[in-house]
């Protein structure tokens, strides 16, 4: 290798992380005046635009970027009151990272004084939305879809109450049963602690949110972020969905299966919940799909909350143990959902109720005129739910559906049945 | 004798993140070397801050965008410089301390500032694409192949610029020398 050669491939000696085959330049370097004198004042004028002086960020640059991070998720959108307390970074007087290892924490602190504040709590009643079809179930997030109003009262006490109410649906718990009314005539029954309710129940227990929360954190099962500002403390969560999703149906399809964004907002002295946001995170955005209106405390509720008048001939849902049996079972989702689809393109009421577990053929059952099936899939599960899904293309009064039909057997009976998705 | 050898490498490979929570990753093992990075051009703490508190904020939004990339940090540098040319460019009036003494001992802070300040009117005096490439790898303690994908070309490019830039310097520093 020439002088020339070598002192082109100097450079090579200033990376970080030098090539290996560096031997033939250090031997020329070694044996080379010339060359040696040329890399010594390379390395002399590199040296003289070191930077002196290695600065470190500013204890909180972290956490001011952060706020802005979330400032950032949260808009677009109605949350005015976010964006204010996060505009304002600088007024944020407490930032509390959970999972202080030592010592208490600020966040267990206000904790416990949010749990003894929130004791004496005699009732709740929310007023919220949600983006979500009326007549489906409680979890169902449909982020395209109208705001569709929800409310939930709760008597606390010795013998808890409660009511959750949609348009197309209303669930009460009387202290030692719970209903539920999917309007216009099928009910639901079930004991204290139904599985109907599904994460509305986190709200129901109004006095335990922060705590519960802060508890979900220290699982990992999501993470959470404390701030106080003017009066107010903003939790913030961070939750990413649950379950297993090779297959993504249900991804961000339901609250607990979506990847979103809690903000609760307490009221510094009282230490009561003031509001509550959830925004679904999309790969578009993030989008606005759950809000607390108003909450009042400690109204008196009128015991009639807590039933509900039941219309004439209505149809209940039965266990599937209680199910008739009347014809050969089926013994896969698959053929589960081709019984179901079989019955109703039959008008077969008696082979619908060996797959639909109500005491009655729906009412909706004679609204189907015609109805075949294209196809069907094959099936798959998707997020936590214990079920199967079973793709399938039908035509029913002349137009063309597809989707995906929900069937399950973890019933003691270990008997399909149709559990949603038509 | 500075070892330039011996400067922090390129830690890994890193994903242009997604969540909040990788964001929370990146700007903990980023956020030192940004800074340091911004700080040597604006050599005001709380400007290279805000830069770098801009550009992690812009690689959130834009994150979706730059999905594909396969390793963000590059990409990082090349926005603090962008967005550290706009701030000086905003910059009126600020006054450039006399040059010190070639070779001097650097005592305090103020001389560090000084000092960097005649570093970077010596930079300012070489073609920009070679400021560029000395600046990510000396301040930005880059190795040349992350530079090369920070200013969008070869690394024999990166090379054949830093090799120049720094003949550049040398040759002023004689000028500067002779004048005295």
């Amino acid at each position: 290798m020439t002088c020339r050669e070598i002192q082109k491939r100097l450079v090579d000696l200033f990376d970080c992380e030098p090539p290996q085959k560096l031997g033939e330049i250090e031997a020329h370097l070694a044996a080379c005046d010339r060359c040696a004198r040329e890399y010594a004042a390379v390395q002399a004028a590199v040296g003289l635009i070191q930077p002196q002086l290695r600065v470190q960020p500013s204890p909180d640059f972290k956490e001011r970027v952060m706020n802005e991070l979330m400032q950032v998720k949260l808009s677009p959108n109605p949350w005015r009151w976010v964006l204010r307390l996060a505009v304002a970074g600088a007024a944020i007087v407490l930032v509390i990272l959970l999972f202080a290892q030592s010592g208490q924490s600020p966040a267990l602190n206000l904790m416990a004084q949010s749990a003894q504040a929130m004791s004496n709590l005699q009732s709740v009643h929310i007023t919220a939305r949600m983006r979500t079809e009326p007549n489906d179930n409680f979890e169902l997030i449909v982020p395209q879809a109208d705001w569709v109003p929800l409310e939930i009262w709760k008597q606390f006490g010795d013998t808890p109450k409660w009511r959750v109410e949609k348009p197309g649906r209303v669930a009460v718990m009387n202290g030692a049963s719970s209903l539920m009314l999917l309007r216009p005539n099928q009910v639901v029954e079930g004991g204290t602690n139904p599985g109907f309710l599904d994460w509305v129940n986190a709200l129901l227990d109004t006095d335990k949110i922060m705590d519960n929360e802060l508890v979900s954190a220290r699982a990992q099962l999501s993470s959470a972020r404390l701030a106080e500002q003017n009066g107010h403390y903003v939790l913030t969560v961070q939750r990413v969905a649950q379950g297993d999703f090779r297959n993504d149906w249900l991804l961000n399809k339901t609250v607990s299966t979506s990847n979103h964004t809690r903000v609760y907002r307490f009221d510094a002295a009282s230490k009561r919940l003031e509001s509550m946001q959830i925004a679904l995170n999309t790969k578009a955005g993030d989008v606005p799909v759950f809000e607390i209106t108003h909450i009042a405390y400690n109204e008196s509720l009128d015991p009639k909350l807590f039933t509900i008048d039941l219309p004439p001939n209505v149809i209940r849902s039965l266990p599937a143990e209680q199910m008739p049996t009347t014809r050969a079972l089926p013994q896969s989702p698959k053929e589960a959902a081709a019984m179901f689809f079989d019955a109703l393109s039959r008008q077969d009421a008696d082979e619908l109720l060996t797959v639909y577990a109500t005491s009655a053929a729906p009412s909706w059952l004679k609204r189907i005129t015609s109805l075949n099936v294209v196809s069907l899939g094959e099936p798959f599960q998707s997020g936590q739910y214990p079920g199967w899904f079973v793709p399938y293309e039908i035509t029913m009064n002349g137009e063309t559906r597809k989707h995906n039909l929900a069937v399950r057997n973890d019933n003691p009976a270990h008997r399909w049945v149709f559990d949603g998705g038509f | 004798m500075v070892g330039i050898g011996g400067a922090a490498p390129e830690r890994g490979v890193l994903l242009w993140p997604q969540s909040v929570a990788d964001f929370d990753a990146l700007i903990e093992t980023t956020q030192q070397r940004l800074i340091q990075f911004a700080f040597c051009r604006l050599r005001s703490l709380a400007d290279a801050e805000d830069v770098v508190q801009d550009v992690f904020v812009q690689a959130y939004r834009d994150r979706e965008r730059h999905r594909d990339v396969d390793n963000v940090v590059p990409f990082l540098f090349r926005m603090v410089a962008n967005r550290s040319t706009d701030v000086l460019r905003q910059r009126v009036g600020h006054a450039l301390a006399s040059p010190p003494a070639v070779g001097c001992a650097v005592a305090s802070p103020a001389d560090a500032a000084d000092r960097q300040q005649w570093i970077e009117t010596l930079l300012a005096r070489l073609p920009a694409r070679q400021a560029a490439v000395i600046r990510l790898r000396i301040y930005g303690e880059l190795p040349f192949d992350a530079v090369a994908r920070s200013v969008g070309c070869s690394v024999p490019t990166v090379k054949s610029r830093f090799r120049y830039g720094i003949q550049k310097i040398r040759k002023l520093l004689d000028r500067e020398a002779g004048a005295r």
